[in-house]
């Protein structure tokens, strides 16, 4: 596991890493932030806690389908994509461009693997 | 009248107490009498939504034990089977709910961050073992070394204070086991 000083400036080494991700916050299931950095482009309704926590209650209803457990959840806008990965108990939410690179989007959460090591343990069951 | 092959004559009421008491809608089983042909079965069918159509539950007819059994059974299963559907159904509206007040989501907050803070913060270092540094390590190095009397003393108060450790016995009074069913004094 890599040693880091900051999570933020972890997290901000992505935002400026040009793959047009505008916003990136790790938080439980009802919307608390344990850790989040945006760009002035990243719309701050998506960074919300209406919107953060909205994705907990999707997730339980998708696993309702016959496909066992929802994992990741892609909402793709006009201007903006967002996805939500389920890492219990922390969740992830990556803001970005409509253009942006979906496929490096969805492979953040390897990506991210050792800092939400080091914050799931900060959750505990609410 | 009706009459019969011996000849005699019978009424239908006569009948009917020869023949045909001995149905599970009987209504004599309304006035409460509880016999060897009472039904058992019937109380559950009835529970399980099974039971005869139009039959009336009787008041005292199946035993309180049973009874307050199978409507433990039933409630059990009612339960399962809300579970069940709660567990199943779709609630899309579900996403407007509101889940934790303001000061809830601030104080939660603080606690994320102050987490964070000390998560972040470089290592406490350790109490049991630290190193002296040099200027310090060389001032203890070149100060006179203890005295021999001094040494032995503290010696010896170490040895008498492990004799001391090791002499300490616990004598019961009285005996710890007491066989079950014996007390000390009393009959059983």
């Amino acid at each position: 596991m890599p040693a880091f000083e900051d999570a933020k400036k972890y997290l901000e080494n992505i935002l400026n890493g040009d793959h047009g991700v505008e916003g990136i916050a790790i938080h439980d299931k009802d919307g608390c932030c344990i850790v989040k950095v945006s760009t002035p482009a990243c719309p701050e309704s998506a960074m919300g806690v209406k919107y953060l926590s909205a994705f907990s209650v999707l997730s339980d209803q998708a696993a309702k389908m016959n496909m066992e457990k929802n994992k990741k959840i892609f909402h793709m806008y006009s201007k903006h994509q967002v996805v939500q990965f389920r890492l219990d108990p922390v969740i992830l939410t990556v803001v970005a461009a409509a253009s942006a690179n979906t496929g490096y989007l969805s492979s953040l959460d390897v990506t991210l693997e050792p800092l939400l090591q080091r914050l799931q343990p900060l959750v505990r069951p609410h | 009248m009706i009459k019969t092959e011996s000849g005699g004559e019978a009424t239908l009421a006569a009948l009917a107490m020869g023949c045909c008491c001995s149905t599970e809608s009987s209504d004599g089983s309304d006035a409460g009498d509880t016999n060897e042909r009472t039904a058992l079965l019937s109380e559950q069918q009835r529970l399980t939504g099974s039971g005869e159509s139009g039959a009336d539950p009787p008041a005292e007819a199946a035993p309180r034990a049973g009874d307050a059994r199978a409507r433990g059974d039933g409630e059990t299963l009612l339960d399962g089977i809300l579970h069940d559907m709660a567990a199943s159904v779709i609630d899309v509206a579900a996403v407007d709910t509101p889940n934790m007040e303001q000061h809830d989501y601030v104080e939660r907050c603080r606690q994320y961050s102050s987490a964070l803070a000390r998560l972040s913060a470089p290592p406490p270092p350790a109490l049991a073992f630290q190193d002296v540094p040099p200027p310090l390590a060389q001032r203890l190095l070149s100060e006179p070394p203890a005295r021999p009397d001094d040494v032995r003393r503290a010696r010896q108060t170490a040895e008498r204070l492990l004799e001391a450790v090791q002499a300490i016995q616990v004598t019961p009074g009285e005996s710890l086991v007491i066989p079950f069913g014996q007390t000390t004094g009393s009959e059983p």
